[in-house]
């Protein structure tokens, strides 16, 4: 135990440290756009009366849920990349494959969340003469919405810490600064641990967030 | 394009298999640590004395916030150094993926545990048993149906995050695709070999397997709480 501490290389860092922890959440924040969108366009094919729609989703799920990001990250950046002949930038690589993936969960989540909604509320609204677009748009969906919120929470807290892998195809997140950072100045103790305490913090604090939002619905709901 | 030649995945086949075990390997002692650590935690997550209690409950906070990637390069990277401690990849990687889902399996635990009726703890009291009988004869054998199919869920998890080995060099499958790609410079065809042999082990896991143990256990729970 005669490891020399330099923890000053941490805090003349500090800057490229948290410039990588914002590539971090913007991976995050991108993926979740995709998987938001993606998710909610699968859940109503899914449910959808059309066998072949309702039939693709389901594909798309199951495979989606059953693929580890790592496999599939290298798969696009490497395998897609070099069948379709294209080259990827390591950013669009990795904000594809979370967003890919994550459309499946989120698509669980909407498909949930909408046959939560009491059945009366579709009745109701059929009743009224309203069209099927209608129905979902004006009376489902923002009730699904609301249900399914912690839920989408939680599935942000995992895509964020999903992203902290992109580095390994290259993008210049945290960790690919901490990786670096380490090489150069040979501490990777001091990187690694600051890295990690950062990207914790954020996940925990996310966390944190999640559980507030859920309590304050289930005061709402029996209020 | 020059075409595909998914012949060549033949060709390796040796290769393939020897890192797919290598990867389920690494998967399933790295569960097995989990499910005997996360007994520990969750036994001190409910005890009577606080200062059992709080640890673990930060530790299991602390893990389940933590990434697999980062985790296993403080380890395998930072922890080493300081320290002088020699952790092959292979101890690494599974030290690793071992403490962070033993936090994941103290609450399937406890959520099991919570599962079993509250009147069933006050009727073994009742009864005269002591603490310990109450957990051994009574609340376990109940819990154990609802911690099972759980556990197999955590165990999918566990395995699909266990892809990722590879980065501190452990020979696992997706090493071994990185190595093939290259040395045959055939990228799509050799990823898309490793990801359909994932699929096809998750996809048994959760739609096979997971679903017959759900089953069995579910039948058996209701016939002993009911």
């Amino acid at each position: 135990m005669n490891y020399d501490f330099q923890w000053y290389r941490i805090t003349r860092n500090l800057e490229p440290m948290f410039e990588g922890l914002l590539v971090t959440y913007e991976v995050t924040v991108l993926a979740m756009a995709i998987a938001l969108i993606l998710g909610l366009i699968l859940a109503l094919m899914r449910l959808s009366n059309s066998r072949w729609l309702s039939g693709i989703a389901q594909v798309y799920i199951e495979l989606g849920r059953a693929m580890p990001l790592y496999v599939f990250l290298l798969w696009i950046y490497f395998g897609l990349a070099f069948a379709l002949n294209i080259v990827f930038q390591p950013m669009e690589a990795g904000v594809l494959a979370l967003g890919l993936l994550t459309a499946a969960y989120m698509a669980e989540i909407y498909r949930s969340g909408i046959l939560a909604v009491d059945r009366g509320q579709f009745e109701a609204a059929r009743a009224l003469g309203l069209t099927p677009a209608s129905i979902y748009r004006d009376v489902v969906l923002p009730q699904a919405f609301r249900i399914i919120l912690p839920s989408a929470g939680n599935q942000f807290v995992g895509a964020f810490k999903g992203a902290t892998i992109v580095a390994v195809i290259g993008v210049a997140d945290l960790m690919y600064f901490a990786r670096e950072a380490s090489l150069e100045f040979f501490k990777p103790f001091e990187f690694y641990t600051s890295a990690g305490v950062l990207l914790i913090a954020s996940t925990i604090a996310f966390s944190g967030l999640v559980a507030v939002m859920e309590r304050r619905m289930r005061g709402g709901e029996t209020g | 394009m020059g075409g595909f030649r998914f012949e060549i995945i033949f060709e390796s086949w040796r290769l393939l298999l020897q890192g797919t075990g290598i990867a389920v390997g690494v998967a399933v002692v790295s569960m097995i640590v989990a499910v005997v650590l996360g007994l520990v935690v969750v036994i001190f997550r409910l005890a009577k004395f606080w200062w059992l209690r709080w640890p673990a409950y930060a530790y299991i906070q602390f893990f389940r916030g933590t990434a697999l990637y980062v985790f296993i390069l403080w380890l395998f990277f930072g922890l080493t150094i300081v320290t002088g401690l020699q952790l092959g990849p292979f101890v690494a990687a599974i030290s690793a993926l071992a403490i962070l889902y033993s936090a994941y399996m103290a609450e399937v635990y406890r959520s099991g545990l919570k599962a079993v009726a509250k009147g069933q703890y006050e009727a073994g009291r009742a009864i005269g048993l002591s603490t310990f009988q109450i957990y051994r004869d009574v609340i376990i054998p109940q819990a154990i149906p609802v911690i099972i199919p759980s556990a197999m869920n955590l165990f999918i998890d566990l395995l699909k995050d266990s892809s990722l080995v590879g980065v501190i060099g452990v020979a696992d499958l997706m090493r071994v695709t990185q190595r093939l790609s290259n040395f045959h410079f055939r990228p799509f065809e050799f990823y898309t070999t490793a990801a359909v042999i994932y699929a096809i082990i998750v996809l048994f896991l959760s739609r096979v397997v997971a679903v017959r143990l759900e089953r069995r256990f579910r039948r058996h729970q209701q016939r002993a709480v009911y």
